[in-house]
């Protein structure tokens, strides 16, 4: 056995096998009316994290279901009261500022726009406290990684980036997602070691630059149309009418981009203990890429399946005798029959086929163009004190807020 | 007692150097050689990681020391304890750990419990009166347009409610003879759609719809001026301003309960469905009677209205047991009871609502209009 340092991350995770976890968890999660999914997810995790090999040894999800369960319960006990007050409380003010227009009928008021900021910060301290949780449950060569009980001054941190970002039409979202990645990293730790986010915000402007490309083009579009309406110049307004259309599949798919390049310069920004880097080569057309493909083929895939159980159905009806008396009561149930297997089906094939379809082909193009520099220091590094967390990820499971996988 | 050797790497848990250890496998225990110092892991508390994604091998903890890990390469090692460790992949759930699922599993019932059945109802009360009127009346529009989508069977060229002269005319009359017995916040609006179902609604704002379908079933005047006067004793109680208040915030809850998994979808309807019923099985009590005090103040026998229950029964069947939870109006036999106790002309003449005459009018408020329709599918 070889145990020299090479700082090379592998994945060694295939479709098979994690297509037959997602499928019995999707299966077990529908008949225990959704209360399996904790278990689901400690299993998925379980599966995808020890395929994850960095430097010779594989990585470890220490989670279980049942302490996911248990702090989903005592995330509900606090919860309940708080989110049933407050979706009356909004529901009131949509009843309240309910306005008429003439043209448009009946148009949501105030209260309906409001919704989101009373609930804004609930949701940034739930995902921080999911992400602590997430690594508190991660071990590398049986220590484990942590982060810092600072989920208030991260919700903090990420309202006033988001009010900037607000208030500057987007122009500083950049420098929000860099706010944002350094203040969870410079609150985590691996063992005793603690990660350190380096760079600038500014740089992520580089990570952005289809992005904006794609706003510019939105901006002109919008322009030529305004122009080409008043002008009564009918190519300018087309003209306009085409590059808006252009520019929405450009800030999309340019948006993607920016997330893969934004981790790939803040990673290779990043810094653990004193020595170890990481260098990350990841090709935002290889990622986005496959998005878009995984995108296509699940629609692709479910399209077929939804034309052919229609067929089937349609086909079973076609077999009754219209003038039998009980055929509408007949067609009715296989009517309703089909529509539930449908409905069912669908749901199961895309959470199955988007885990092995994108989400674990994205996680192995992540991993797997990922270098760790300086691994041998890491022999260096110690154990940290468990972090004994009672809800686990309950707030962020509560509030439907978790993270993919 | 001799055992099988293999070799692996060895965490001891406290620092994130690997050890190259000789290992020796007995029935009851591993023993693990790190240099010179012998680890000793006894059988019964040996473990493995499950759904683990490595082409060969184990990973084995020791339950009694948690941070370490023993990795172990070899696959014939990993089959041969996978087949004489009957619980390797079984880990025990602590005590502690049960009891505190079972304390947190109980605090999280109550509140739901609480919330549902205590906070939200009497804040939806309250909150019901403080809006105003026109804004009520706004949203009714609103749910008008959406009934008329959902329920409403008229052909293109057809008008989703339906007026003739003479079928509006008795309407009227029918409206006149209930409304001089309450007080209405609202401005009046009845309607008649075009739908074959035996049904009737109050909607915020204080309209109400009947359905064709009711009309046609009704054999008086007076089982239709019933039903209307129950619909009014929604609009005067503001029942469904506070219902939609209720739902809207049971909703979010359930939500909260089911979360977004595949079958939730269908959890969450049958839930919010039985929370509704149980709302208005009190509306519903509390309409019937308001319903009865007009007719008895009109000089009308409420015992009419039993009659049209006791056909309902007989035509559709009554909904019992489990159903009864789901069905939003209580039992049939319990409210044909009722009217007829409320009954105060006990059977002595009485000025009927509509002429017979004005009745067939009423009867054929949508068929007038000289354009077939198409006829009921039940």
């Amino acid at each position: 056995m070889n145990l020299a340092s090479s700082g090379q991350v592998e994945y060694s995770g295939e479709t098979g096998p994690l297509f037959k976890i997602a499928l019995a968890n999707a299966v077990l999660t529908l008949l225990t009316l959704g209360i399996y999914r904790f278990w689901a997810r400690t299993r998925e995790r379980k599966y995808m994290w020890s395929a994850i090999r960095a430097d010779g040894s594989h990585l470890e999800y220490s989670g279980n279901g049942l302490e996911k369960f248990l702090g989903f319960l005592i995330a509900v006990a606090f919860l309940a009261v708080y989110l049933g007050v407050f979706q009356l409380l909004l529901t009131f003010l949509g009843y309240s500022f309910f306005e008429e227009d003439a043209q448009l009928g009946l148009i949501p008021g105030l209260g309906f726009s409001l919704a989101p900021l009373i609930i804004l910060p609930l949701i940034f301290y739930a995902q921080y406290r999911a992400r602590r949780y997430v690594l508190s449950r991660t071990r590398w060569r049986g220590i484990r990684f942590g982060a810092e009980k600072a989920a208030w001054r991260y919700v903090g941190v990420a309202l006033w980036n988001l009010f900037l970002t607000v208030i500057t039409l987007g122009i500083l979202y950049p420098r929000m997602v860099f706010k944002l990645e350094e203040f969870r990293t410079n609150h985590s730790y691996y063992g005793d070691a603690k990660l350190h986010q380096g760079g600038r915000w500014p740089m992520l402007y580089k990570a952005a630059r289809q992005f904006f490309i794609g706003l510019g083009l939105l901006i002109l579009g919008i322009l030529l149309t305004i122009i080409g309406e008043v002008q009564g110049a009918s190519t300018l307004t087309g003209a306009g009418g085409v590059l808006f259309f252009v520019a929405n599949f450009w800030i999309i798919i340019g948006g993607m981009a920016f997330g893969v390049n934004a981790w790939r310069m803040m990673a290779n920004e990043k810094r653990l203990g004193e020595v170890v880097t990481f260098t990350s080569t990841v090709k935002t057309s290889e990622v986005v890429g496959r998005y878009i493909g995984g995108f296509i083929l699940i629609g692709v895939i479910v399209s077929i399946f939804v034309g052919v159980a229609a067929l089937l159905f349609g086909g079973l009806v076609s077999a009754f005798d219209p003038a039998d008396p009980d055929f509408g009561q007949t067609t009715g149930a296989i009517g309703l029959v089909g529509f539930i297997v449908l409905y069912l089906g669908v749901l199961i094939s895309v959470s199955v086929l988007t885990l092995v379809w994108i989400t674990q082909p994205i996680l192995e193009k992540y991993v797997t163009t990922l270098t760790i520099n300086n691994a041998q220091a890491l022999n260096d590094i110690s154990q940290r004190e468990g972090d004994d967390f009672v809800e686990a990820e309950g707030f962020a499971d509560a509030l439907d807020v978790g993270a993919a996988i | 007692m001799s055992g099988k050797y293999t070799s692996g790497k060895f965490f001891d848990g406290q620092t994130a150097t690997p050890h190259e250890v000789a290992v020796e496998i007995t029935p009851t225990q591993i023993r693990i050689a790190k240099g010179s110092e012998a680890i000793i892991w006894p059988m019964e508390n040996v473990k493995a990681l499950s759904d683990q994604a490595r082409r060969q091998g184990i990973v084995l903890e020791c339950i009694d020391s948690g941070e370490e890990r023993l990795v172990l390469p070899d696959d014939t090692i990993a089959d041969h304890l996978k087949e004489t460790v009957p619980a390797l992949f079984k880990r025990r759930v602590s005590g502690k750990m049960k009891r505190r699922v079972m304390i947190w599993g109980g605090g999280a019932v109550a509140s739901v419990c609480l919330i549902l059945f205590v906070i939200i109802p009497l804040l939806a009360n309250t909150l019901a009166t403080f809006i105003p009127v026109q804004r009520e009346v706004a949203m009714g529009n609103f749910t008008i347009k959406q009934i008329e989508n959902v329920f409403v069977s008229a052909k293109k060229d057809q008008p989703k409610t339906c007026t003739t002269p003479q079928g509006q005319a008795a309407l009227d009359k029918m409206i006149d003879r209930l409304t001089p017995h309450f007080e209405n916040p609202y401005p009046p609006s009845v309607r008649v759609m075009r739908s074959p179902l035996v049904n009737a609604f109050a909607v915020p704002g204080g309209h109400v719809v009947l359905f064709e379908g009711l009309l046609k079933d009704a054999e008086s005047p007076e089982e239709v001026a019933g039903v209307l006067a129950h619909e009014y004793g929604h609009v005067v109680n503001r029942d469904p301003t506070r219902l939609g208040l209720r739902t809207a915030g049971s909703a979010g809850i359930l939500g909260l309960v089911f979360g977004d998994f595949a079958g939730g979808f269908a959890a969450l309807a049958l839930a919010e469905a039985m929370m509704n019923a149980d709302y208005s099985q009190e509306a519903e009590m509390e309409a019937d009677q308001f319903s009865h005090e007009v007719f008895a103040r009109a000089g009308l026998p409420s015992s009419r209205l039993a009659d049209f229950f006791a056909r309902l029964e007989a035509e559709h069947g009554d909904v019992e047991g489990l159903l009864s939870y789901i069905a939003t109006h209580p039992e049939l036999k319990g409210r044909e009871a009722a009217a007829n106790a409320a009954d105060v002309i006990q059977g002595a003449d009485f000025e009927p609502v509509l002429t017979s005459l004005e009745f067939a009018a009423l009867k054929r408020i949508c068929t007038d209009d000289k354009r077939v329709i198409e006829e009921d599918e039940t």
